[in-house]
């Protein structure tokens, strides 16, 4: 149990501040009318999510608290679905429609299309 | 030292989603995933608010803002487990893939601007001239 409760402990820690670092540098560099850094973050984030879930479907073998520091620690923690449902109400705010639709759905489409790919690429390792 | 703060929230948003997400998979069983949308769903209201009372009534400090919004709410809450279980649901049942789908959006939109719409009613007649009003964000 401990073992676990640290190995999602580090993993929440790294996932947090490589979020905060990557949505920073980021948006620093394109982030004026749409929020590339949070879009980023969680379609990278959910491809590697899958690939590791696919990684186990397939058989590979990881200690429980490496696997649940990397699933439910970094690629839980790295990935953020409060600061996309507040990035999507300000840009609906702002009045900016299109920005807001393609954000939202973009997200979703992405973030599913990435995981899909994430599953076949560790089923063909 | 930003980093510190934001690490912090981090590990206890992390712990909690999973304490949470176990309760909820206990008490409801794994058809379908109501842990991770009841987490999503509260930790986007819970931001809403903080952003509101942060950015727009200066009553948090940045480094107050880093914990509870940019590590607490944002390890919390998650995308990547959201898209894994949509996945998953797809597979065998479409029509509930659908609906945890658009659910979990639709709420999280709608918790989000509560939380934003409650941090600025309650905090209307707050002085604008916040005590974090120089402090940058």
């Amino acid at each position: 149990m401990l073992p676990l409760l640290l190995g999602i402990s580090a993993g929440g820690v790294l996932g947090a501040i490589a979020r905060y670092q990557l949505g920073r540098s980021i948006m620093g560099r394109w982030g004026r009318v749409f929020p590339l850094g949070t879009f980023i973050i969680n379609i990278t984030g959910s491809f590697v999510l899958c690939f590791l879930a696919g990684l186990l479907a397939a058989g590979w073998h990881f200690p429980s608290w490496l696997y649940a520091g990397m699933t439910t620690g970094f690629c839980g923690a790295y990935t953020t679905f409060s600061t996309y449902a507040y990035e999507t109400v300000k840009l609906a705010e702002d009045g900016e429609q299109l920005t807001t639709l393609a954000y939202v759905l973009g997200s979703v489409l992405a973030g599913l299309a990435a995981g899909w790919l994430g599953f076949l690429a560790a089923g063909r390792l | 030292m930003d980093y510190v703060w934001v690490g912090l929230g981090g590990i206890i948003g992390a712990l909690s989603r999973y304490y949470i997400g176990n309760a909820f998979a206990l008490w409801f069983g794994l058809a379908f995933p109501y842990g991770t949308m009841f987490i999503n769903i509260t930790g986007s209201m819970l931001l809403g608010l903080i952003q509101v009372l942060a950015m727009e009534r200066f009553l948090f400090s940045p480094r107050f803002r880093l914990f509870s919004g940019v590590g607490f709410c944002g390890a919390y809450t998650t995308f990547s487990t959201f898209t894994k279980e949509t996945l998953n649901l797809l597979q065998a049942h479409p029509g509930v893939a659908l609906l945890y789908c658009s659910g979990s959006v639709i709420c999280c939109l709608l918790g989000s601007w509560l939380g934003m719409v409650a941090g600025r009613l309650l905090f209307a007649r707050w002085p604008i001239s916040g005590r974090y009003l120089d402090a940058g964000s």
